[in-house]
């Protein structure tokens, strides 16, 4: 009998009209109370409920709920919470099916940027619980150690790094409303190029980083998991392309890429250490 | 700390932590004796809220509460949510854990929101069942907090009094007596509070809960983000009688405001308790 009145309240919860049969089907199995009748009884989980998911929701992706209006966010919110079953019990991961479903509505396809700008919301909010690196390395040390075998080693990012292609300038949008430029009259220039981005943590900050065209190959490929010695022949075809430093330059036994170029990324915190593969 | 110590440590009255009120606790503004942690939201990663806490914790005694483990739920408990806490127990030591008379997930969907139960004898096994497995795990007693309900279901059996002894009784469990709840619950569902209070097993009542409601009219909703309110005071006051030296904890999670409102809250409470404990003392001394 338990298992069938959970289902049967549960249902009533998430269903859509709030006289629907679902929930009639609940009522019934309730009593009226002294101070409350069934439906008011009902009706105060169901808003507490639609209520919870929109202020949790609100709090990982302030920006988006800026960006369409908070009767929009409210709305969405609640299809997100009859569409998209929350599947731990952890509330922090409540967001996660987020930036896809609202990339999958209709309705929002005039904000078209919406659904990067949480995909960017969503890698701040992990990156705040997180963990930090285990192993941090001297980038010099460690440009030693994988120089005489680059195949046998692979860069790390920090466990909290996110990585986002947007075809959206969906950074400068979100930084646009940390500074409070919207409120200044900041709009967007619907010409303006995408962005790639890194969201990661350092210690206690975090960070959402634009990152140059001609990096971006090179963390994506950190990001996959792949050799160092790929990183090499993606610093050295740069280094190539921009005439300093020749493709033959670039071989098992020649680190002048990774001393430059990777140097970069560890400075900037986008890569902590490496690890034999 | 041993398990001994850190149960003698928390006493009188502490506070329900909130990451607002990091910084001044720190500072140990304000002299809070010990604080209640909502292990929920450690439960997530490894990160920036785990390192505040560990800094919290060097500082004050800790008892972990949680609102995620749906111990009243026909399904068994969720292996990774468990786990997850007993990770935080481990590495915290709190002094003890409580968690709620209610159900937050069936099916495999998490609800997130402390549903109600029907007073009936399968409710209890589940609780029960449920509860020694968390025991298991711990390797000692929880502490179980009565719920406030806004649902009276038709099938229901037994008073919530009676439900809640039988669940205590049956799991070997502590209670964390939630005395707004108790308030809010009496109120909507038409019975007697103090009546509740007089029949609950005074040796297993282990913690207080106090908090604020919200009041509609017509009905109460348990909001957590307003200051206690008289009644609620009053019926705390005949609480702390009944049950002497339990230690009590502030509970407030919306509009929380700076850290002197709930200080002046707690004073509030120690009060109280230290009349209490004043006309016990006097009656004590006045026995023939």
């Amino acid at each position: 009998m338990l298992r069938e009145l959970q289902r049967d309240f549960a249902e009533a919860l998430y269903a859509e009209n709030p006289e629907g049969e679902e929930v009639v089907l609940a009522a019934g199995k309730l009593d009226p109370m002294p101070r409350l009748t069934r439906a008011q009884g009902l009706g105060i989980y169901r808003n507490s409920l639609a209520n919870g998911m929109t202020e949790s929701l609100a709090e990982i992706f302030p920006v988006c709920a800026e960006l369409v209006g908070p009767d929009c966010f409210r709305s969405v919110a609640h299809l997100y919470l009859r569409a998209a079953p929350s599947l731990h019990a952890d509330l922090a991961r409540v967001g996660d099916g987020w930036p896809e479903f609202v990339e999958g509505l209709a309705f929002l396809s005039e904000v078209s940027y919406l659904a990067d700008v949480a995909r960017l919301e969503l890698g701040l909010h992990h990156a705040h619980a997180a963990p930090g690196p285990s192993v941090q390395h001297d980038p010099g040390e460690l440009g030693e150690a994988i120089s005489e075998n680059p195949e046998a080693w692979r860069f790390l990012l920090p466990p909290s790094a996110t990585l986002l292609d947007s075809p959206h300038p969906a950074l400068t949008l979100w930084e646009a409303h940390q500074d409070r430029r919207v409120d200044r009259g900041w709009t967007l220039d619907p010409q303006a190029p995408g962005e790639q981005i890194i969201v990661f943590r350092a210690r206690s900050e975090i960070h959402a980083d634009l990152v140059e065209p001609s990096l971006w190959p090179i963390l994506v490929s950190i990001s996959a998991g792949e050799p160092v010695a790929k990183q090499l022949q993606l610093a050295g075809a740069l280094r190539s392309s921009e005439g300093s430093v020749p493709v033959s330059a670039v071989n098992p036994g020649d680190n002048v890429p990774i001393l430059t170029t990777i140097r970069v990324l560890f400075e900037r915190g986008w890569v902590v250490g490496g690890s034999p593969m | 700390m041993t398990p001994g110590t850190r149960h003698e440590a928390v006493r009188g009255v502490g506070l329900g932590l909130r990451s607002c009120h990091y910084s001044e606790l720190m500072a140990d503004a304000g002299g809070v004796p010990w604080l209640e942690v909502l292990v929920d939201n450690y439960a997530h990663g490894d990160g920036l809220p785990l390192q505040s806490l560990e800094s919290i914790a060097e500082r004050y005694p800790l008892v972990f509460h949680g609102v995620g483990m749906s111990l009243g739920s026909a399904d068994p408990l969720d292996p990774e949510y468990l786990d997850a806490v007993m990770v935080l127990v481990d590495r915290f030591e709190p002094a003890w854990i409580s968690e709620h008379l209610a159900w937050t997930s069936s099916g495999g969907r998490h609800h997130h929101e402390l549903l109600p139960l029907p007073f009936i004898d399968e409710s209890v096994r589940a609780l029960a069942e449920h509860i020694r497995e968390v025991q298991d795990r711990l390797g000692a007693r929880m502490l179980v907090e009565n719920s406030s309900g806004y649902a009276a279901f038709r099938d229901s059996e037994m008073s919530e009094l009676e439900f809640v002894g039988r669940v205590l009784a049956s799991a070997d469990c502590l209670l964390l007596l939630d005395v707004n709840n108790l308030y809010v619950n009496a109120w909507n569902h038409g019975f007697d509070a103090i009546e509740f209070l007089r029949g609950l097993p005074a040796e297993r009542v282990a913690q207080m809960h106090l908090a604020g409601h919200d009041d509609h009219g017509h009905y109460l909703i348990d909001a957590h983000g307003t200051p206690v309110v008289e009644p609620v005071w009053e019926l705390f006051a005949e609480a702390v009688r009944l049950f002497p030296g339990v230690p009590i904890s502030l509970e407030w999670d919306r509009d929380i405001p700076p850290l002197g409102i709930l200080l002046g809250e707690m004073q509030k409470a120690n009060a109280i308790m230290t009349n209490a404990q004043a006309i016990t003392d006097e009656a004590t001394f006045h026995a023939p």
